[in-house]
């Protein structure tokens, strides 16, 4: 069984994304940047009329790179990759009040959760049997696999676990 | 008496050369200052020599400077015409540089569209991976599309490498052009210098000219008359010496050559026309000195 993945860098890192997470590929806009937020949220930006976060799964992936936090400009070869997720699967939800019940308060936030992760080159879409599929490398949570073909490894990234390990950047008392 | 004649001639003789005529000379004066008056000849002789040598040389000079001076001009007309040309060809080689900026702002403009053009083909294949099976065959459709954008891409780069090649040739162009017009620039002073000087050299080659063509002017028409002056003297004193004794015998004195005599003596005393005192027969025609001789021998 094969399914589609897209090919990107991050920093040098090749990375692989499931296609039916994706939603567009698109040229990265002037980001504002929200302040007090951890690197790997790099801004907002209003894509199509709605406004996204933009993340930045570099900081993450080579920690020992500096990390940054608001980006002054792209170089042109960028792009944004933007996510789109069951919101159920993201939701981070705060930790209970002392004395509280337990019970999870019911999330009016909408079905899809969409997000922009900040690529700095798209190879290509291509296809992946399971066969390719190898261990991941010791390091974030959301590298699922490491994917081998031609071109060498590539990172396979889960997108929701992507885009909690982010929220749990900005709420680390927040549980899923 | 000869003295005082002597000196007299003398005297007028370097008036004469005062007022520029060189071919004055004072001859035959007799007495103790011939040998003076030999030497004043021959001074002016000399002198005469040397300013001929002078205003050969002024002429020379005066033609010499003449011709530089008109081959300057053509060279100072050249130079302007080659700094017109050289200015053309500047201006169309900064319209050139400006093209090759257009050309540049198209190449940006080829490769941003190349890019949307893979963004979109890549979106399409992203859709129609969504689809499923149904979007097989429109992933196929964007795919190529994506590739076109890469060839398209590619070509561009290269258009864009060529006409960064382009832009430094015109700029290497612009600034040989650039210096040609300095040296043009430096030749058009150095002909103006040059052809200042040319004139200066004009001027004076026309103010020596001038003031030697004095003396020749002044010689030619004295000389003429000064001429015909010693030839006169000549016959003069070969009649007188040949007929003293006749005049000085008293009784040939109402003789008819003693008459044709004075006729004669009068004839030669009597001051040079404006041809130079040549004379002349009715037809116009210059007497020879043998002829002159023989009509004051014969008295007619």
């Amino acid at each position: 069984m094969e399914y589609d993945v897209l090919f990107f860098e991050v920093r040098g890192r090749r990375c692989a994304l499931p296609v039916s997470c994706l939603r567009e590929v698109t040229p990265p806009g002037p980001v504002t940047p929200v302040p007090l937020t951890p690197p790997s949220l790099c801004g907002l930006l209003p894509v199509h009329g709605e406004v996204l976060p933009i993340v930045d799964i570099g900081p993450k992936l080579v920690p020992q790179d500096p990390a940054i936090h608001h980006l002054p400009s792209f170089t042109g070869g960028e792009r944004l990759i933007i996510l789109e997720v069951p919101y159920a699967e993201v939701a981070l939800h705060p930790p209970p009040a002392p004395g509280a019940a337990d019970e999870v308060p019911v999330s009016r936030a909408p079905l899809e959760l969409r997000a922009g992760l900040l690529a700095s080159h798209i190879s290509r879409l291509g296809a992946v049997a399971k066969e390719h599929l190898r261990a991941p490398p010791p390091g974030p949570d959301f590298v699922t696999a490491t994917i081998y073909d031609t071109e060498g490894p590539a990172l396979l990234l889960d997108p929701a676990a992507t885009l909690r390990s982010i929220g749990r950047d900005l709420l680390p008392e927040a549980v899923a | 008496m000869k003295a005082a004649r002597g000196l007299g001639r003398m005297m007028e003789v370097a008036r004469a050369v005062a007022s520029g005529d060189l071919e004055a000379r004072c001859g035959h004066v007799g007495g103790e200052l011939q040998e003076l008056a030999d030497a004043w000849d021959a001074a002016l002789v000399g002198l005469r020599r040397d300013v001929e040598f002078a205003l050969r040389s002024a002429l020379s000079l005066a033609e010499t400077s003449t011709e530089l001076l008109v081959g300057l001009g053509a060279l100072e007309a050249r130079l302007v015409a080659q700094a017109g040309t050289v200015g053309e060809a500047e201006r169309r080689l900064q319209s050139l540089g400006a093209r090759s900026e257009e050309v540049g702002q198209i190449v940006e403009l080829l490769d941003d569209v190349a890019s949307e053009t893979n963004i979109l083909a890549l979106n399409a294949a992203i859709e129609a991976s969504r689809a499923g099976a149904q979007g097989r065959g429109f992933g196929m459709v964007a795919e190529e599309v994506r590739k076109l954008a890469e060839r398209s891409a590619a070509a561009t780069k290269d258009i864009g490498a060529f006409m960064q090649t382009v832009e430094g040739t015109t700029t290497d162009a612009a600034r040989a052009v650039e210096a040609a017009r300095a040296v043009n620039e430096d030749g058009a002073k150095s002909a103006e210098v040059l052809v200042a000087l040319a004139r200066s050299v004009d001027e004076l080659a026309a103010e020596l000219r001038g003031r030697f063509e004095r003396f020749q002017l002044a010689a030619s028409s004295e000389a003429t008359l000064v001429a015909a002056l010693q030839e006169r003297r000549t016959l003069l004193t070969e009649a007188l010496g040949g007929l003293g004794p006749l005049v000085d015998d008293p009784a040939a004195k109402d003789a008819p050559l003693h008459a044709a005599v004075r006729r004669l003596l009068g004839a030669i005393l009597a001051p040079p026309s404006k041809d130079g005192g040549k004379g002349g027969t009715k037809d116009g025609a210059k007497p020879s000195a043998t002829e002159r001789r023989t009509a004051t021998r014969t008295g007619s």
